[in-house]
């Protein structure tokens, strides 16, 4: 324990040389534009970097790459809050309330939570990585095909019942992603799929176009067709986090900071899905679930904490496995192995104090996005009162570019337009977009997980229900659906209202 | 209000810049995509990264790595085969390129849809079964088969990999029974056999030996006519009772159908010179990597040559076509 402070007090103090420094500065900042631009994601800036920094000793090109990779998550929750589109698929539940709060005039206080939470979820996903590393590793071991499967079906079911509503309205959305999700090659033996012999198709809906189409564009073609009042800035909000927003909310904080770890370090779901579970557990936690989704600080900051708390965790089974826990840590893993570090099972023998290097590199980072999230926000903030025939345009070029650059097919920008006049026309009909959005980020992990586990099981579907973990998902999954039963929801208000009288 | 304009415009710009891939005249002029049809972190990915690496310094041009993975290669193949031929993109891809014709129906026909460029390696895989599986060697393995039917599960990165491959050979060499599970890569596959949901897998070494050194799984064998060096205690399979076994992954560089002839023998020139350099050497050594230099036209016909023989083994093994 103590040899460890010793180790990270030196892996501290030999990042502070001004090269390191500047490079640290420069890094979060770089993080922080790619997060928030629509189209770079946080996978595709850590990539970005690795080739930049091939040429620098291995400590600083993965220092860079660890404020990049910070910096991008949390540089996302930009534009979900002023334009409710999502810089990176992690802060699509931050659009939810973030943008909300943003309409309110509230933006700078929303930017602040996000601030807070983003600093305290990596802090909180760091102490994991610093003290827990080697127990943690062989969690990530614990979920199998078959897990995986109840987990996704877990994740559709609760963000069904996450916006308030019809829960019916939101597990129809839902599988509608799921649907979207199954088009194109399938993953394990490239079968094409409704693809209708159009090769544009058979490569399936890529999840950055729909994302910023479901919820930018969508948003795009709600300011058109609604007569809009600008935006008030109201005066007293700003951009300095409250320290009242995190103590009435720490229990949040926690809890999401845990969830984001946990979902971090298990492999092939990412900071996604931590925010969105991390923002369904708040719900279900809050004293006030109606105002998720029109501007709960409690949601905003659950997803905003979630979404960071994932990145050490994703690292955890990096370093004890050689196994990333998410798809930026993947990059990150192979940027390592290029710098001649072999993560995995040697590391902890081979070089036992790498790990608080990277502590050290987390710390610093989670500097960097503070720093800038106490000084770049109110110049932002502005971009809510550019009237509105300048910043539409701009928003529609952005959704565009952005669909565009991340594969460079114009077909990204078809499926950026389709899901946006989709999310557009099913928010008329009083249907949630998100649950469409997770139906789609689960939706290949549902089905891979069900055919593995099929195949590891011989065709049997038992091990779904009789292994341990799995029991507890399903069990958790039919009392979910059973509770949101109209009938089964009388029954107990009828309980309630004897035992009060 | 004007200076922000201007910051949402020069972003814009850079954006615009970034997506721009237009052909010049002098090659190089601009940065070189490498598309690796796999997820980041496996053996393909790190030695193409690598490969990228030394490019970048001999052509004077970053080469951008651009993992496009899914369908079992054939996503990032396919956007190779349909990119401007003007030496912009380009793919570095596994054996299961030479493999897949003949699992599934691809959108391209792998000799006529590229330019191959050079071979740049042929890399020896390790059979690593999950600690506690109680067999020790190939013929514990084969005898634990025998007597325990449909118990084994050995996992495949892709169908048609060379793992997979060598898996069937072992498979129908040894007449026993053992599920092959498709998996999207390498690294989903160690999570399940790490978790002992998977009792076996067969990798490329660059991608095990991570692995069985830091005690996580055991190997039994390797897959090349020789011991490895940096694990001198694991027989060969040949060694092991079956005599001649012998399977090995490679590595190769393409291009986009009628690539100029020039980009190409510049391409080949210095891939053949990246792998004489000592310090490669030492590690391709270390990792039983075995070196073939030679022309384009020795690549085309390697490439023809592995096709047939992969044809043969998927015939004999009765794999099935998807």
């Amino acid at each position: 324990m103590f040899d460890g402070l010793i180790a990270f007090g030196h892996s501290l103090g030999s990042f502070l040389d001004p090269l390191s420094l500047g490079l640290i500065l420069l890094s979060s900042l770089a993080g922080v534009i790619i997060g928030a631009l629509p189209g770079l994601t946080a996978t595709m800036g850590v990539a970005l970097m690795t080739t930049l920094t091939i040429k620098m000793p291995s400590n600083q090109a993965l220092l860079v790459l660890i404020c990049t990779y910070v910096g991008a998550i949390y540089g996302g929750s930009r534009s979900a809050i002023l334009l409710n589109i999502p810089g990176t698929p992690a802060s699509a539940a931050s659009c939810l309330d973030g943008h909300a709060l943003a309409k309110q005039g509230l933006a700078g206080r929303a930017m602040g939570i996000a601030t807070s939470g983003s600093v305290l979820g990596t802090l909180i996903g760091m102490f994991f990585l610093a003290l827990f590393t080697p127990i943690l590793g062989g969690l990530a071991l614990k979920f199998g095909a078959f897990e995986f499967f109840w987990l996704a079906v877990f994740g559709v079911v609760i963000a069904g019942t996450l916006t308030g509503g019809d829960p019916l309205k939101g597990w129809i959305a839902g599988l509608i992603g799921i649907f979207s999700a199954a088009v194109g090659q399938e993953a394990i033996y490239a079968f094409d799929r409704f693809s209708f012999g159009s090769r544009d198709l058979a490569g399936g809906f890529n999840l950055v176009p729909a994302l910023v189409g479901a919820f930018g564009f969508a948003e795009l073609l709600v300011a058109v067709r609604e007569k809009s009042f600008p935006v008030k800035i109201n005066p007293f909000d700003s951009v300095i986090p409250k320290l009242k927003d995190v103590t009435a909310h720490w229990r949040t904080i926690v809890r999401s900071g845990l969830i984001g770890t946990f979902i971090g370090i298990l492999p092939g779901v990412g900071e996604d899905v931590a925010a969105w579970s991390s923002y369904a557990a708040a719900k279900r936690a809050s004293k006030e679930p109606e105002k998720f989704g029109k501007g709960s600080i409690d949601g905003l900051m659950a997803a905003e904490t979630g979404d960071n708390a994932c990145v050490p965790g994703a690292i955890i089974p990096v370093l004890t496995l050689g196994i990333p826990g998410s798809a930026p840590a993947a990059v990150l893993m192979a940027a390592m192995l290029i710098h001649g570090v072999r993560p995995g099972p040697m590391i902890m023998i081979e070089s036992p104090t790498f790990v608080y290097d990277v502590v050290a590199m987390m710390m610093y980072a989670t500097l960097g996005i503070l720093l800038y999230g106490l000084t770049l926000t109110n110049l932002l903030i502005k971009v809510l009162m550019v009237p509105k025939p300048v910043i539409l345009p701009i928003i529609f070029v952005l959704c565009v570019v952005g669909s565009f650059a991340i594969s460079q097919r114009l077909f990204d920008v078809w499926v950026m337009l389709g899901f946006g006049v989709v999310g557009f026309i099913i928010r008329r009909l009083d249907y949630p977009v998100a649950p469409l959005v997770l139906g789609m980020v689960l939706g290949d992990l549902m089905e891979k997980g069900l055919r593995r586990g099929l195949v590891l099981s011989d065709g049997s579907l038992e091990p779904f229900f009789t292994r341990p973990i799995s029991a507890v998902l399903w069990v958790t999954i039919v009392v979910v659906v059973v509770l949101k039963i109209p009938a089964v929801q009388r029954h107990f208000a009828r309980r309630k209202l004897a035992r009060a009288a | 209000m004007n200076t922000l304009r201007r910051r949402v415009l020069s972003t814009l710009a850079i954006v615009a810049l970034a997506a721009a891939t237009q052909a010049h005249a002098a090659w190089p002029d601009k940065p070189v995509r490498l598309v690796i049809p796999f997820p980041p972190g496996g053996p393909t990915d790190a030695l193409g990264r690598q490969l990228a690496q030394a490019l970048s310094t001999s052509l004077g041009q970053s080469v951008v790595v651009d993992n496009k993975a899914g369908g079992n290669s054939a996503i990032g193949s396919d956007l190779v085969s349909k990119a401007p031929a003007d030496g912009y993109t380009l793919l570095f891809n596994a054996s299961l390129f030479a493999t897949n014709p003949h699992l599934v129906k691809l959108p391209y026909d792998i000799h006529r849809d590229f330019t191959p460029i050079a071979l740049v390696a042929k890399a020896p895989l390790l059979i690593v079964v999950n600690n506690d599986l109680p067999a020790k060697t190939v013929a514990d393995l084969i005898a634990y088969a025998k007597a325990n039917p449909g118990k084994l599960n050995f996992g495949i990165g892709s169908n048609g990999s060379a793992g997979h491959l060598a898996q069937e050979l072992l498979r129908s060499n040894a007449g026993v029974e053992i599920q092959m599970i498709p998996y999207k890569g390498s690294t989903p596959a160690y999570a399940d056999l790490l978790g002992g949901r998977l009792q076996g897998f067969t990798d490329p070494v660059l991608g095990a030996i991570g692995q069985v050194q830091g005690g996580k799984v055991r190997a039994l064998a390797v897959t090349s006519a020789k011991r490895l060096s940096a694990l001198p205690d694991v027989p060969t399979v040949a060694e092991s009772g079956m005599a001649g076994f012998e399977y090995h992954s490679w590595y190769g560089l393409w291009g986009p159908p009628g690539l100029p002839a020039e980009v190409v023998q510049k391409l080949n020139a210095d891939v053949n010179r990246w792998l004489q350099q000592p310090d490669v050497r030492v590690q391709f050594d270390k990792l039983g990597y075995e070196v073939q230099p030679g022309t384009p036209a020795d690549f085309a016909t390697f490439v023809r040559d592995m096709s047939a023989r992969d044809a043969k083994i998927i015939k004999d093994a009765g794999i099935k076509a998807e």
